[in-house]
């Protein structure tokens, strides 16, 4: 006798446990400043309140690339060459926990875990 | 007797092949079918119905072949060849884990064996994003990808659990 009820309650614990955690991470964030970082490296530190017009960033990765806005105190991907595009179809970034992230061209947009002003490295 | 052990061997290498075949029309069809939560990693792998389907039928070296087969090709006709690390890892998690979680899962509950997969899958391809981009907060997809692989695990499982259960392509 297979023990299928242990794996049923394995399953349930699982979805549960995934339900809330994706309600945790996808909780808004209320921070201004943004990380654009690419292999690990810090790319951009932005504070999206300075930008009242519209501005995009263009990062290189190799051949590819990915166009980045800033508009009205947001940030998304407009533009990236990459097959799969989720980047863009990620919109904007509002999630504290969860980044933007172009896994071809190893791009994460994230908000910084501390919420300073940048100090000179801005874009 | 040689001839007849050639005989079955060709026709063992004729199903593996059609299976091959199959799951990779599925994959490309899939790929035209949009996803509606944007996020990396998230997709139907409707494909897993024919892994499901020949881990019940087949030796684990003979649904290797065809799950891997699969993968690389589908990564060539793709020309997405960077997704391949990704695809494999996921592949190979999900296989391992199911073929070890077919001894202690019956056969009425295939659906969660394949449940298991999908998931399994979806922890393999998390762990290469994390060391491929070195940034730990990919992980933060997990729960996301969990509850999707719940989802679609189940879709998949149940199309598998009624192919075996009619004994199709059973001789």
């Amino acid at each position: 006798m297979k023990k299928d009820r242990i794996w049923i309650g394995v399953f349930i614990c699982l979805l549960v446990a995934g339900i809330a955690g994706s309600v945790f991470m996808y909780r808004k964030s209320d921070k201004k400043t943004v990380v654009i970082m690419q292999d690990k490296k810090e790319l951009y530190r932005i504070n999206l309140e300075d930008y009242t017009k519209p501005h995009e960033i263009e990062i290189k990765y190799g051949d590819g690339i990915n166009r980045i806005l800033i508009e009205n105190g947001q940030i998304r991907v407009v533009y990236a060459d990459c097959p799969d595009n989720t980047c863009v179809k990620m919109g904007n970034l509002s999630s504290d926990a969860m980044p933007i992230a172009c896994l071809p061209h190893h791009l994460i947009i994230k908000y910084a875990d501390d919420d300073n002003l940048p100090d000179g490295i801005t874009g | 007797m040689t001839e007849v052990v050639s005989i079955m061997k060709t026709g063992k290498i004729t199903e593996l092949a059609l299976l091959t075949a199959l799951a990779l029309i599925i994959f490309t069809v899939e790929l035209r079918i949009p996803v509606p939560v944007p996020i990396p990693g998230i997709k139907l792998g409707l494909a897993n119905i024919v892994t499901v389907y020949a881990i019940y039928r087949y030796r684990a070296g003979e649904v290797f072949l065809v799950v891997f087969g699969r993968i690389f090709l589908g990564a060539v006709f793709v020309g997405n060849l960077t997704a391949l690390l990704y695809s494999f890892t996921g592949g190979l998690f999900c296989l391992l884990g199911m073929l070890l979680l077919k001894k202690l899962i019956s056969e009425k509950c295939i659906w969660l064996l394949s449940i298991f997969g999908a998931i399994l899958h979806n922890i393999g391809q998390i762990l290469v994003a994390v060391l491929v981009t070195g940034t730990f907060l990919i992980a933060s997809y997990l729960p996301v990808l969990i509850v999707s692989g719940c989802i679609t695990g189940a879709f998949t499982g149940i199309c598998a659990q009624i192919i075996i259960s009619r004994n199709i392509g059973k001789n």
